[in-house]
């Protein structure tokens, strides 16, 4: 299906011209100009070179951006039609399940994915669930057309891991009649020290003689520990973030976001410090005690002390919008620099992907999102999303894809 | 000892103003661009006595200058649990649901509104001056009520009520102990309740005319009897939470054959059966405008419902799911705006629309309504555009809440510890 797409929708080269380009890494050019050759971008400016072969796009009134980027989906892990049946984001059988892969579970053809293509989506990264402290392994797909996930991997992309505390797994492990093990935030603290240690203790063992039998959880243990992949902690209070810190110095490894932080904007410097980042929710709160702090300016506040701020969807619906969800950071006081890039560049470095895509500069992926007014404009929509160059969403042909069938 | 007085300090002024008709409130503000909510705008001016709007327009001058911002009746939410729980999942702050709503027709919101509620107040300072607020769970849930987003009290906070009896059609009715299992066993219940509890005889005339006397033997109706009567007397609107098309046939079908004066919550499907809704008058208070075509019940569900509804002549409010987002309507109904409803449609459905089902004096700011209203930098439907201020009743009221106090004590640079 891939392969056919190509066929009828890539041209080897094209030039979007009259456009007003928003590169995020510069300011933007307004009638400006992307070459696109092979898949990537070619040339960016108010005038380049269009080679004579290439296809020329006039998109004069429309607003041309980087494919947006969401660093927290659960497409594909809960795909659409809502059903028991289709829950496969929470391996909830034990507490650590760093051995599963959201992309073992991955429904390639989950119809909220060419909606998220419409939404002007190029990248996302699929999360297992929070209800492990421990729960599993990241997938970093382009939204490539697909019926499996093979065509859909980022070639490259480093490898990521779901982690959280607080009161999701508290919640999920908390039944002592149940035989559960962890009841407080002082037990997910031992319990996270304690794996980190078996860890460290079966590599040990590994190196003497009669070595125990490779263990897929403790290898990937070791991986965190040795910062071979990156963590996304799942988080919302100042007090589950300064512990997570504590446990992740004391084995000497990195958090590269944290997911949700309603609360960050309490503790920006500590964030900064650590070299976190952190991907938010626009305005969300009061759904759980631990949403019941959060303010709408916290990507702002926590943007402002320095770190890197994504906007995040959680949902395949806002995934949709992430666009009107980052516009929404204006009113709270964010400067439509950082916004726009903390739905591009910034989810980019928090993934370690963004010498690929997260802004329109030469040699990057050709990930693109042309909207017919600026992407904070609630009046605009999106009307083509290219990825590597290759048209994937169009609205003049696609209109907004179904749902549920 | 410090932050304790001062805390006193700002809830007591707090307090003070939001008692707004405890006080004389004769205002005049102009130049500004004014949306009357109905659709209609004006330049010019408003001006305010004893709380309601008595002149708006470009005759309006002095006062206050407003210096050409927007001035608007604030979003009144069609539809929404607002101050009936402050945290989603503590169940110990919910009150929007009793018994699993099965069959409740006595049970009233304003009994379980909190006026205080920490939601109400950040609603408010988003924008939000008033809510039809909808009990919620299996087949009738209780009693509705309008209300502000203003006043210590449920006395001063109430708008009307009760303002209709919510039923739950479809998934909605299904469920709850002892309630009905499927879709047959809905409408069968609740044709079962209407058959039931007939609409009795008008009261009895004046001495001197003639006129049918009650009964010798009768006894004065139960809390639950009452609430049907009115509904059987069209005293009361039925509000059907429905989404799925077939669903909304069943509410067309219910409010024929009982003589109800019927409204649609939800109605994420009402454009594939707009002509029928159109054509039986029920108007729908639908939203939210995102409802996804993620599940069966909400297969066709699209971003064109409310570009539809209008276009075939559907009378229609917004609403939202949750309490907590509510703030986002605006932006929702500008999503509707991108997929083709007519932007002075969508000011309608999200000000005066709603309230005026209900033949209320809110939500429009022409004379003779309620003298409520918020100013914005902008076009209220763009994400970016802020509520600078706002009034009830003709007092300007505080912005501040919650999430203010929490972001004036964090933003420095070192924030503040007390």
């Amino acid at each position: 299906m891939w392969l056919t797409l190509l066929a009828s929708a890539h041209a080897a080269s094209f030039a979007i011209v009259h456009a007003t380009v928003l590169p995020v890494s510069g300011p933007p050019i307004p009638d400006g100009m992307v070459l696109v050759v092979d898949g990537r971008i070619a040339a960016v400016g108010p005038v380049v070179t269009v080679p004579p072969d290439a296809e020329i796009l006039d998109a004069k009134g429309m607003f041309l951006m980087p494919g947006i980027i969401d660093i927290h989906s659960h497409m594909g892990v809960y795909p659409w039609p809502d059903a028991n049946a289709h829950g496969d984001g929470n391996e909830m059988v034990e507490a650590f399940t760093p051995r599963v892969w959201a992309g073992d579970a991955f429904d390639a053809e989950d119809p909220a994915i060419p909606r998220a293509r419409a939404g002007g989506v190029t990248t996302i990264q699929v999360l297992p669930g929070s209800a492990n402290l421990i729960g599993g392994q990241s997938a970093v797909l382009k939204l490539r057309p697909a019926v499996t996930i093979e065509p859909m991997l980022f070639a490259g992309a480093p490898r990521g891991i779901k982690m959280a505390v607080g009161e999701n797994p508290k919640r999920v492990y908390g039944d002592v009649k149940d035989g559960d093990q962890i009841l407080t935030r002082m037990g997910l603290a031992a319990a996270l020290r304690a794996e980190f240690q078996s860890a460290l203790d079966y590599r040990a063992a590994r190196a003497r003689p009669n070595p125990p039998p490779k263990d897929l959880d403790k290898e990937v243990l070791l991986d965190v520990i040795d910062d071979k992949i990156r963590v996304h902690l799942h988080c919302y209070r100042t007090h589950d973030i300064d512990m997570f810190f504590r446990v992740a110095d004391e084995f000497g490894f990195k958090v590269a976001s944290l997911q949700h932080a309603l609360e960050a904007y309490k503790i920006p410097d500590e964030i900064v410090a650590h070299g976190a980042g952190i991907a938010t929710f626009a305005d969300w709160w009061g759904f759980k005690m631990e949403a019941w702090d959060a303010i709408p300016q916290n990507a702002a506040l926590v943007s402002a002390a320095g770190a890197r701020v994504a906007i995040h969807s959680d949902s395949a619906s806002h995934i949709q919008r992430l666009n009107l969800e980052a516009a929404k950071m204006l009113r709270y006081g964010m400067t439509e620099a950082d916004a726009l890039e903390s739905i591009t560049l910034d989810p980019a470095r928090m993934l370690g992907i963004d010498a690929r895509v997260g802004s329109i500069d030469v040699g990057k992926d050709a990930d693109l999102a042309l909207f017919d007014a600026h992407p904070f404009d609630v009046y605009g929509k999106v009307q083509r999303t290219w990825i590597d160059g290759t048209l994937v969403y169009d609205r003049r042909t696609e209109g907004t894809p179904d749902g549920v069938r | 000892m410090v932050s304790v007085s001062r805390r006193a300090l700002l809830v007591g002024a707090a307090a003070l103003a939001l008692a707004p008709r405890a006080r004389a409130s004769t205002l005049t503000l102009s130049n500004a661009r004014i949306l009357l909510g109905d659709g209609t705008e004006v330049r010019g001016g408003i001006s305010v006595e004893n709380g309601r709007v008595t002149a708006v327009g470009p005759a309006v001058t002095g006062g206050e200058d407003l210096r050409g911002g927007v001035l608007y009746p604030g979003v009144y939410l069609s539809g929404a649990p607002l101050g009936l729980w402050e945290v989603d999942l503590e169940a110990s702050t919910h009150d929007d649901t009793e018994a699993g709503g099965t069959n409740v027709p006595q049970a009233r919101v304003i009994d379980a509104y909190n006026p205080r509620s920490a939601v109400i107040d950040v609603c408010r300072t988003g924008g939000i001056l008033g809510a039809l607020v909808t009990p919620s769970g299996g087949l009738l849930a209780g009693q509705a009520a309008w209300m502000r987003t203003f006043g210590d009290t449920v006395t001063d906070a109430l708008i009307a009520a009760p303002a209709g009896l919510c039923f739950g059609l479809g998934a909605a009715g299904k469920g709850g102990p002892g309630g009905p299992t499927s879709r047959m066993g809905v409408a069968m219940a609740i044709r079962d309740l209407l058959d039931a509890n007939p609409a009795p005889p008008a009261p009895a005339p004046e001495k001197g005319k003639k006129g049918k006397e009650p009964p010798k033997d009768e006894k004065p109706p139960t809390g639950a009897q009452a609430a049907l009567h009115a509904l059987r007397r069209r005293e009361t609107k039925a509000i059907f939470a429905a989404e799925r098309a077939s669903d909304l046939l069943v509410a067309i079908e219910l409010a024929a054959a009982y003589d109800l004066d019927a409204v649609i919550l939800g109605g994420a499907e009402a454009h594939l059966v707009a002509k029928e809704l159109a054509a039986a008058k029920v108007p729908v208070l639908l939203g939210p405008v995102t409802t996804q075509p993620n599940s069966f019940d909400t297969r066709e569900a699209t971003y064109e419902t409310a570009a539809r509804l209008h276009a075939a002549g559907v009378p229609f409010a917004f609403r939202v799911g949750g309490p907590h987002n509510a703030r986002d309507l605006t932006t929702e109904a500008g999503i509707a705006v991108a997929y083709g409803l007519p932007w002075a449609a969508a000011i309608a459905a999200l000000t005066g629309n709603g309230p005026g089902f209900w033949k209320l004096k809110v939500g429009q700011l022409h004379p003779g309504f309620e003298a409520s209203f918020v100013l914005t930098d902008g076009d209220p439907l763009q994400p970016r555009t802020r509520v600078l201020r706002h009034w009830g009743q003709g007092v300007e009221l505080p912005v501040a809440d919650r999430q203010t106090e929490l972001y004036e004590r964090f933003r420095g640079p070192k924030p503040v510890l007390r």
